[in-house]
């Protein structure tokens, strides 16, 4: 059987990925519901901004969730909405 | 391993060699000494808000209007259309105290955001988390709390003011409530128990299916008490008094340090 040497550095940033990708997909499924369940008397764009909001407001948008998130044109640089 | 250590016996001593008997018995919560004056109630209503003939006072009504007109500009609900707003639960009743809120209700129909009643539940509840967040409004020395509610819901409280009409939907009786003191404590006190035996058991890996079960265990028992017998039923009051002795926000914080510890790395693997 291979051996793996694998360092608290590579495990911590293994970590960290796993971390910011479910939160990412946590906040895409928000996202995704909103589109689905909202009515047209209720704003789409507004109620997403909310949802990142809120997840600004509890600490989890890390560096590396904020980056997925402009990366895929989600928000942008100033974490509005697009 | 040891026919000796399998022995429960082994283990019981093992345990109590570390743990102090008298020690452990000062931790248990007796009833006796659950504090329930916050649950009694009183002969009138609170005078910092009702005037002496039982109408709301003025400038808390238009506060309390202000504050739901710029809540729900803040839930881009502007173009939706309201039943009511209402003042409700204990600030509204005879059954109020130090840790009371300002329970504010703006009725409407949920169908007109979505038919999925769950998501609206949850699309209020986030936008209500960002309001008290940002705005920790205090209206006399109480917390506002914002709340949207269903027009199908069923509502337990037996004090309803409604703030847009300036009138009573329900006024609340000065009946004598016969609160059992003793059976409040004694539950509230099994309950208590069971969330510090929690506490001590945050390692185990069934923490958090133990933790949802008890979690479960409260919501149902309140919920129980409300049907059956209303806001002053026995199960309804240990709610209140887990609430106002901070059990409630003690799970809460359990949980997220579970969460915390499980999620972070701190060992040094090589």
């Amino acid at each position: 059987m291979k051996k793996f040497i694998v360092t608290q550095v590579q495990l911590n940033e293994y970590v960290e990925k796993k971390k910011s990708e479910k939160i990412f997909y946590d906040i895409l499924e928000s996202l995704h519901k909103n589109v689905k369940f909202l009515n047209e008397n209720v704003s789409h764009k507004k109620a997403n901004q909310s949802v990142v909001e809120d997840y600004e407001r509890k600490n989890l948008i890390t560096p590396r969730v904020y980056e997925m998130l402009v990366k895929h044109k989600i928000i942008n640089q100033k974490s509005e909405i697009i | 391993m040891n026919e000796v250590k399998k022995n429960p016996r082994f283990w019981s001593g093992k345990y109590w060699r570390g743990h102090s008997i008298s020690d452990t018995l000062k931790e248990i919560v007796e009833p006796d000494i659950v504090d329930v004056s916050s649950i009694q109630t009183h002969d009138i209503l609170n005078s910092l808000v009702w005037e002496s003939n039982e109408k709301i006072k003025i400038d808390i009504r238009k506060t309390l209007l202000m504050n739901a007109k710029r809540f729900i500009e803040f839930c881009d609900a502007e173009n939706l259309t309201f039943d009511d707003i209402i003042l409700t639960g204990s600030m509204a009743n005879y059954n109020y105290n130090e840790n009371s809120d300002m329970d504010v209700h703006v009725i409407l129909d949920f169908n007109q955001i979505s038919e999925n009643k769950e998501f609206v539940g949850d699309f209020f509840r986030l936008k209500k988390a960002l309001w008290s967040d940002r705005l920790p409004i205090q209206v006399k020395g109480y917390d506002v709390e914002m709340y949207f509610q269903d027009s199908a819901e069923p509502h337990h409280s037996s004090g309803t003011y409604s703030l847009v009409k300036d009138e009573w939907v329900r006024k609340p009786t000065k009946k004598i409530v016969n609160i059992d003191s003793a059976n409040v404590q004694l539950k509230s006190a099994d309950i208590m128990n069971a969330i510090e035996d929690l506490e001590g058991n945050r390692s185990e890996d069934n923490f958090m299916k133990k933790h949802e079960a008890l979690k479960n265990k409260i919501k149902k028992l309140r919920q129980s008490g409300l049907d059956k017998s209303g806001e002053f039923s026995t199960e309804n009051l240990v709610f209140k008094i887990l609430r106002n002795t901070g059990y409630l926000e003690k799970m809460v914080s359990m949980k997220n340090d579970y969460l915390t510890q499980e999620l972070s790395l701190n060992e040094f693997i090589n």
